[in-house]
């Protein structure tokens, strides 16, 4: 850097990074633990009940299926049991009921399916039999 | 995950001594711009041969990771060996180092330690990356490293964003391949690597000889919003790599634009990392048609208007997959400006009066807050530092950043004009995302001009 205003910008911008920096690392130290790795897993048990691939549904959360830990419950199913493709609908064969997603004493949307499998976690898989 | 390393290892050496080899790029050019670059390149064309070896039908397994690797190290091999046959310029003494260079030097190292620290924080938190990492990049790769050509089912679920290409997950898959294991720590550090790429490829072009290349070194990777989007192990800071990498490819000075070869092969190297950001994601569509603007206009400007069929050369390969894989693999979805076909809907958004205060509200805030705590508004300080150097007389080059940055700033503003979702939402989930695509971009031009002289003629 030859000129003097260029030398102060230099300062400034290395001054300015160290303070970046330090409180880069101090939000990170706080990053709270993300629920995906747990969820992930718990889904992943399922998957020796289900076909190997194809549509599988998922009952959607009777109450604000909309809220962010909704959709991520639902997103992780899908993560864990690739490449099946878990669609938001009862309808196909199989379908997954995450815990605490089936409406309280009895969920129509589950009529004609019987519960097959439960993991440890209470993720359900019920499935549809042909008559 | 020494042999996912080795995925990643092989062909960068294969393409960073093929480089040479060819004459396409001088030993004499800085190691770590070499080796930034050509961990783009091998990237991008590992991913180019995993997409292919799927949509032909065949898996990822032991006999890909065996046939790719023999392919890699016979072409490393080959390369190294024609590169050190080849005659080369006697390397230039490196002078002695200052005080300020130690002192400078040793800011950017203690920068680094605390930027790296941060991924390591974050993958301990969030081993499988950040929302659209497990929603769309690596799930992407998980359809292609579980069902091998059954990937495409991937592209009947809404949110994992089919329309995007696939090189990062392409990449993520081939090396779990090579690691016989989806280990989450394969995309983080995919993710990683393409962030020491960015600052590779910034330093490098700068001259790590010059304070400067510390100085903006340190700058680039310091902020929050760096450092927590390469912990991301999402697709946008590995499109900000490929755009810094293009545009840092280009010609810049009068000199090297009258240097008729070496004009042909930046022009071309600079097209195929331009059709990689392309191929990273959709954005870099956005960065295509700036680039050519500004390809176009330099050339123009120095009367060599038909040097720009090299630059065509470079983007027309890679553009044809991406075009194939539009055609044939991605369906028919919905995207972000749904609806602005038809005239009425495009006026209506636009003399949305309400609408347009909340989006500028949301980018102001967003804008300001940009960068972390503590280090608030320094997207702003940069753009205004930028733009201030830039507009000295000497400040040609940054300016063609500039105006590249310009443009993708302005594309992706008339998509938060007329996007039919909440436009607060929209805003909110993507704008420090997008604008560190084009943050290296910033730095580099205003480190470029820093000294009132163009990069390669000061080196």
């Amino acid at each position: 850097m030859t000129s003097s205003l260029h030398r102060r910008l230099a300062v400034l911008g290395l001054v300015w990074s160290l303070v970046a920096a330090v409180s880069a690392l101090r939000t990170a130290r706080m990053s709270p633990i993300d629920p995906m790795a747990r969820l992930e897993s718990e889904f992943r048990a399922l998957a020796a009940d289900l076909p190997s691939r194809g549509e599988v549904g998922y009952l959607e959360r009777y109450a604000q299926g909309d809220a962010e830990d909704a959709v991520r419950t639902h997103y992780a199913a899908q993560y864990a049991l690739v490449p099946r493709v878990v669609v938001g609908r009862t309808g196909p064969e199989f379908v997954i009921v995450a815990a605490g997603t089936e409406r309280p004493g009895g969920d129509p949307r589950l009529a004609g399916y019987v519960q097959v499998a439960q993991s440890p976690a209470g993720h359900r898989i019920f499935r549809r039999f042909a008559r | 995950m020494i042999r996912a390393l080795a995925g990643v290892i092989l062909p960068v050496l294969a393409v960073w001594a093929g480089l040479i080899a060819t004459g396409l790029r001088e030993r004499q050019e800085p190691l770590l711009l070499g080796l930034a670059r050509a961990f783009c390149l091998a990237m991008g064309l590992t991913s180019i041969s995993t997409f292919a070896t799927l949509m032909v039908g065949g898996r990822l397994n032991a006999a890909f990771v065996i046939v790719d690797a023999a392919v890699w190290t016979c072409l490393a091999g080959v390369s190294i060996v024609a590169m050190l046959r080849r005659p080369s310029l006697p390397l230039k003494p490196r002078a002695p180092l200052t005080s300020a260079d130690i002192a400078v030097r040793t800011v950017f190292l203690v920068v680094a330690v605390c930027a790296c620290g941060v991924p390591v924080f974050e993958y301990l938190a969030s081993p499988h990356g950040q929302w659209d990492a497990w929603a769309i990049w690596n799930q992407k790769a998980r359809f292609m490293y579980r069902a091998g050509p059954g990937w495409t089912d991937s592209m009947a679920i809404p949110w994992s964003q089919p329309g995007h290409p696939p090189l990062v997950a392409g990449t993520v898959a081939r090396l779990w391949a090579y690691a016989g294991g989806e280990l989450t720590a394969v995309p983080a550090m995919v993710a990683g690597l393409f962030a020491i790429a960015m600052a590779g490829i910034v330093m490098g072009t700068l001259g790590l000889q010059h304070l400067r290349a510390w100085v903006a070194g340190a700058i680039l990777i310091a902020p929050w919003t760096f450092s927590h989007l390469a912990a991301a192990q999402t697709a946008d800071l590995p499109l900000g790599v490929f755009i810094v990498a293009s545009l840092a490819t280009l010609p810049r000075t009068p000199r090297e634009w009258q240097q008729r070869g070496w004009v042909a092969v930046a022009l071309v190297l600079a097209g195929v990392l331009g059709s990689m950001a392309a191929w990273t994601k959709n954005e870099g569509f956005v960065y295509l048609a700036a680039s050519t603007a500004l390809v176009c206009w330099s050339s123009y400007r120095h009367g060599r208007l038909a040097d720009v069929r090299w630059w065509l050369v470079g983007l027309a390969p890679l553009l044809s997959v991406i075009v194939a894989f539009k055609v044939f693999v991605v369906p028919a979805t919905t995207d972000y400006l749904v609806g602005t076909s038809e005239s009425s809907t495009i006026i209506a958004r636009v003399l949305d009066g309400a609408r347009q205060v909340r989006l500028v509200e949301t980018v102001a805030t967003l804008a300001f807050r940009w960068g972390g705590t503590l280090t608030a508004g320094s997207l702003l300080l940069m753009l205004l530092l930028a733009a201030g150097l830039g507009a000295l007389p000497e400040g040609r080059t940054a300016r063609g950043y500039l105006f590249v940055s310009a443009v993708m700033l302005a594309g992706y503003s008339v998509v938060y004009l007329l996007t039919p979702f909440d436009v607060v939402w929209l805003i909110s989930t993507t704008f420090d995302r997008l604008t560190l695509q084009v943050w290296p971009v910033l730095v580099l031009a205003a480190c470029t001009s820093a000294e009132g002289v163009s990069t390669t003629e000061a080196a």
